[in-house]
């Protein structure tokens, strides 16, 4: 907790120093590359759709726009024309309706681009974003950060997901510091009894057994390391106590260095 | 007879276990409630005779749910079920207008106090 408080502190001046601008804007950029992989390939569907829109759109641009297909077009057309028609043909008109073919096609091309980055957009804020946060969230837990919770947004699969992974987190809590609270209760029965037989009046058990009481005694210490190793939602084990963070938190001092 | 009680506890786990502690020794469990937020409105739309309720959970604890129902009316019948230590939160619990503490790994023991409450 000192170092959450001391971290935001940190961040603060970082905020107001315009001497680590850059350092920010190089985070910036590193982030932007360091991108997830769902994303990388969604990234690459969507470049690949726009190259290859672009790529028909202009060939035929160019084909429509070319003195080749108007040549083609007069040519078929004087040649089913009566001879005596074939001196008032006007080719300036073909070629205006050719014109206007092509500024129709670029205002589609630019509607269907528009249409694809609209898509890019929402199919990554709705889809992609919501997965990299569960895959990061669900990362943190299974490393045994419990106290990682996915902030669900939206109600649709994506968000059964991430209530999903809560409650495994949650459940996992619950049953870390069941064992928590059981064997704490067991050490202290135990060594109750440890002392209630050696204050006994022929100083009670042979060496074997005490051996193995010890055993016994050093396994539940070993459970109880072994739940120490998580962090927990808002719970802290505190010498022994189970209390939230923030009584931890106005139980110290503010402004205390690390 | 048996009460209409509405289980608050962020673990599904928990839930399960809780309601069948009760349904086996006669009492309905009318709902159920993964977070503070959700066990107010379900207290609302339900009108349980008693609700547990877990203290940590995410969204809304479990002592600001049991401030805004007790608000609503004053009333209702909350015992809270934790895994924090009961020596520091029972005072806390019993200062906010709770009928009981009980420790998660003691669950039984809600059952005396339900019955305690007649």
């Amino acid at each position: 907790m000192k170092i959450l408080k001391n971290s935001k502190a940190w961040n603060g001046q970082e905020r107001r120093n315009p001497g680590r601008i850059n350092f920010f804007r190089i985070g910036r950029i590193k982030k932007f590359f360091n991108i997830s992989n769902l994303r990388k390939r969604l990234l690459f569907y969507f470049a690949l759709i726009i190259f290859v829109t672009f790529s028909v759109g202009a060939q035929l641009l160019y084909e429509v726009g070319s003195h080749r297909l108007s040549s083609r077009i007069e040519a078929s057309i004087v040649e089913q024309l009566p001879k005596e028609a074939r001196g008032r043909f006007d080719i300036g008109k073909v070629v205006n309706i050719l014109k206007r073919l092509q500024y129709r096609m670029i205002l589609v091309m630019a509607i269907v681009m528009i249409c694809v980055i609209f898509t890019m957009v929402v199919f990554t804020r709705n889809i992609v974003e919501p997965l990299d946060l569960i895959g990061k969230a669900a990362k943190k837990i299974a490393e045994g950060h419990l106290d990682e919770t996915v902030l669900v947004r939206n109600q649709d699969e994506i968000g059964n997901i991430g209530e999903l992974i809560n409650d495994l987190a949650a459940n996992l809590q619950e049953i870390l510091l069941h064992v928590w609270n059981h064997t704490g209760d067991d050490i202290v029965l135990l060594d109750h009894i440890c002392e209630e037989i050696n204050a006994g009046p022929d100083n009670g058990l042979s060496p074997e057994i005490k051996q193995e009481l010890a055993f016994v005694r050093q396994d539940i210490e070993d459970m109880q390391n072994m739940v120490r190793a998580f962090d927990y939602y808002n719970i802290s084990l505190d010498n022994g106590r189970l209390i939230t963070r923030e009584e931890i938190v106005n139980e110290e001092p503010e402004g205390v260095a690390v | 007879m048996g009460k209409k009680i509405l289980v608050v506890d962020d673990s599904s786990m928990m839930r399960n276990m809780i309601s069948g502690i009760l349904e086996g020794a006669g009492h309905i469990v009318v709902g159920n409630a993964k977070n503070g937020a959700e066990g107010v409105d379900s207290y609302k739309s339900l009108k349980p005779d008693l609700v547990t309720m877990d203290v940590t959970m995410r969204v809304m604890d479990g002592f600001a749910a049991a401030r805004e129902i007790l608000e609503y009316d004053q009333d209702a019948s909350i015992v809270f079920l934790s895994n924090l230590d009961e020596k520091s939160y029972k005072k806390d619990a019993e200062l906010l207008g709770g009928k009981g503490y009980v420790n998660k790994h003691k669950t039984r023991e809600i059952l005396s106090i339900i019955d305690g409450l007649g």
